[in-house]
């Protein structure tokens, strides 16, 4: 008979040895089953990446400063159970770091309830009652379903991907849709365009025609070419003002305000919903984690040591500002993209409808280390929001 | 450039002991919920097993922390002073409520200010506040409202500044 500690080890090795099985298959079986899609981007398959040094114009005192930095965990003081296999078995991350971050938080889930901690959580009804078809589950995943009881895919860009990332957020979707739709005028209209020119160029060489001629003039095709370019224009312009206007924030009232605040070269996040005096604070500092440091399957430039939690299906307000110089707060899969002013809070508004992590990073050049100030923000349950609130506030 | 090398290394060791202080932070809830153990095994006999089932991993892992950790024996005894008391108060705070909550509200969206630039939001969050104060005194229960509501918006630093402006008497807005 296993004792539940022993049988826990064995379940988290079963899954980590059956992430690694799909990622070896991964490359023949996934690219099989998914024909049609183009951005898969979900299951990260292990990369060679290079050893680089992060240079800084060859100072190497300062990259020295990243290697004194210790990384803290947010899961390593959370949960007994938690910190023993972290500490015991150092089992790389195969597969993608959100799936052993989302074990950790219902980890942390299960020792809040033993602990007589449980937190309440009231969230807005009206919120539950949306029904959204967003929700992709591929087809391995349903298989995988049964075997794993959590999964948290892992939203990057795959190499060399040149298409939109997957859909986080209704607006990226439409961002999508509406960038289809588009395409599909410019390509009809490139066709056309590029027809009628090589036409003309054909008909009107200088073979045929040796003295070219002075006055020429059609009213009816200067009516023609007037009236159906607006036309055009009015087609793709609905659908954009459609869009533009639907991103307005003032519609719904958010649930949770997350604070994201520029430094050079790092994020500093602040949640300040809790708070009773203006002393207490849940903040944190978000900073790259070295190429040195990556566990197997980490992207590089991408992962950071204290990732951004945020409840999924539930409606966020960022405010997004800057401490020293100007930043941008961009996450390709969620549709956001804002600028962090100096002295300004500029405000976002979004709904994450599943659970995953998500990549982004500063658009805004900053200075040396622009490209190593990466955003990592992970929806989690309501539920798990609510433990990993507890577990930081208290 | 060896100035602005020296600034920038100051500033970075300065940024380096402000982690430190957050690294301490997150060594408070372990230390919380240990001490809560034992209260559990007094209360229940059956959650008295699961508790002995854990405390006997837990001791492991705290020694592999404090091993890794290696604070220096000054600030070891500041921390659990410190601690202590945060244990003492949370203990209470437990047995009064048991199960704390946590509500998702947040400062609601203002239609006096709907476009993306929400500056002048969190400074007439914090103007309306000092206002109520002013009005009604220290610790008014309709002010806890607007204070909130400031405190989502604003962040940190803006805050202590304004704080420092009013104690001086420079704060420009029209408290």
């Amino acid at each position: 008979i296993l004792c539940p500690l022993e049988a826990f080890i064995v379940q988290h090795i079963l899954t980590i040895s059956v992430m690694g099985l799909l990622s070896c298959f991964r490359s023949t079986v996934l690219r099989k089953c998914s024909k049609g899609s183009s951005g898969m981007s979900r299951f990260l398959y292990t990369n060679n990446f290079q050893r680089n040094l992060i240079s800084s114009g060859g100072n190497e005192s300062y990259y020295g400063y990243f290697n004194r930095r210790s990384y803290t965990s947010l899961y390593m003081g959370t949960g007994t159970v938690g910190g023993i296999t972290s500490a015991r078995i150092r089992v790389p991350n195969v597969g993608c770091e959100g799936f052993m971050c989302s074990s950790h938080l219902s980890i942390t889930q299960r020792n809040s309830r033993l602990i007589h901690s449980t937190s309440k959580i009231v969230p807005n009804s009206e919120i539950q009652n949306i029904t959204t078809e967003m929700v992709k589950t591929p087809e391995v995943s349903r298989w995988m379903d049964q075997v794993i009881p959590t999964i948290a895919p892992c939203d990057a860009a795959e190499p060399w991907q040149l298409g939109f990332q997957d859909a986080a957020t209704p607006i990226m979707q439409g961002i999508i849709d509406l960038h289809h739709d588009i395409f599909f005028f410019v390509i009809q209209i490139g066709v056309f365009v590029s027809w009628v020119l090589l036409r003309a160029l054909w008909h009107f060489r200088s073979k045929m025609n040796p003295i070219p001629q002075r006055i020429v003039h059609g009213t009816t095709i200067e009516i023609l070419w007037t009236i159906f370019p607006s036309v055009i224009l009015m087609f793709i312009a609905i659908p954009s003002f459609a869009l533009l206007y639907s991103m307005d924030d003032i519609v719904v009232d958010p649930a949770i305000t997350i604070k994201a605040i520029g430094h050079q070269w790092y994020w500093t996040y602040e949640y300040s919903d809790y708070n009773n005096s203006d002393e207490q604070s849940l903040a944190f500092d978000s900073y790259m984690i070295p190429e040195d440091d990556l566990e197997l399957g980490q992207l590089r430039l991408l992962e950071v040591d204290n990732r951004v939690v945020v409840p999924a299906k539930t409606h966020l307000r960022v405010i997004i500002t800057s401490a020293d110089v100007l930043h941008s707060w961009a996450v390709p899969s969620l549709g956001v993209k804002c600028d962090a002013v100096p002295g300004r809070l500029n405000q976002i508004s979004t709904f994450i409808q599943r659970e995953g992590v998500y990549y982004g990073q500063c658009s805004e050049i900053c200075g040396t280390n622009h490209a190593f100030m990466p955003i990592v923000i992970e929806a989690v349950s309501t539920k798990d929001y609510g433990s990993w609130v507890s577990s930081q506030v208290n | 450039m060896a100035e602005t090398a020296v600034d920038k290394s100051q500033s970075l060791a300065e940024e380096y002991y402000v982690k430190d202080k957050q690294t301490a932070v997150v060594e408070k809830p372990v230390e919380v919920k240990e001490v809560e153990n034992p209260e559990e095994a007094a209360s229940e006999e059956p959650v008295a097993e699961k508790t002995v089932e854990e405390t006997t991993p837990v001791a492991p892992a705290v020694a592999q922390e404090s091993s890794e950790v290696t604070p220096p024996p000054a600030e070891e005894s500041t921390e659990e002073q410190s601690s202590g008391n945060v244990e003492e108060n949370s203990g209470n705070e437990d047995a009064a409520e048991e199960t704390p909550e946590i509500k998702l509200e947040t400062a609601p969206a203002d239609f006096r200010f709907p476009t993306t630039n929400q500056t002048r939001h969190c400074f007439t969050r914090y103007v309306e506040y000092h206002r109520c104060v002013a009005a009604k005194g220290e610790g008014a229960p309709e002010c806890d409202k607007f204070a909130k509501y400031y405190r989502s918006l604003c962040p940190g630093e803006w805050i202590d500044r304004w704080n420092e402006q009013r104690e001086n008497g420079t704060f420009p807005g029209p408290l």
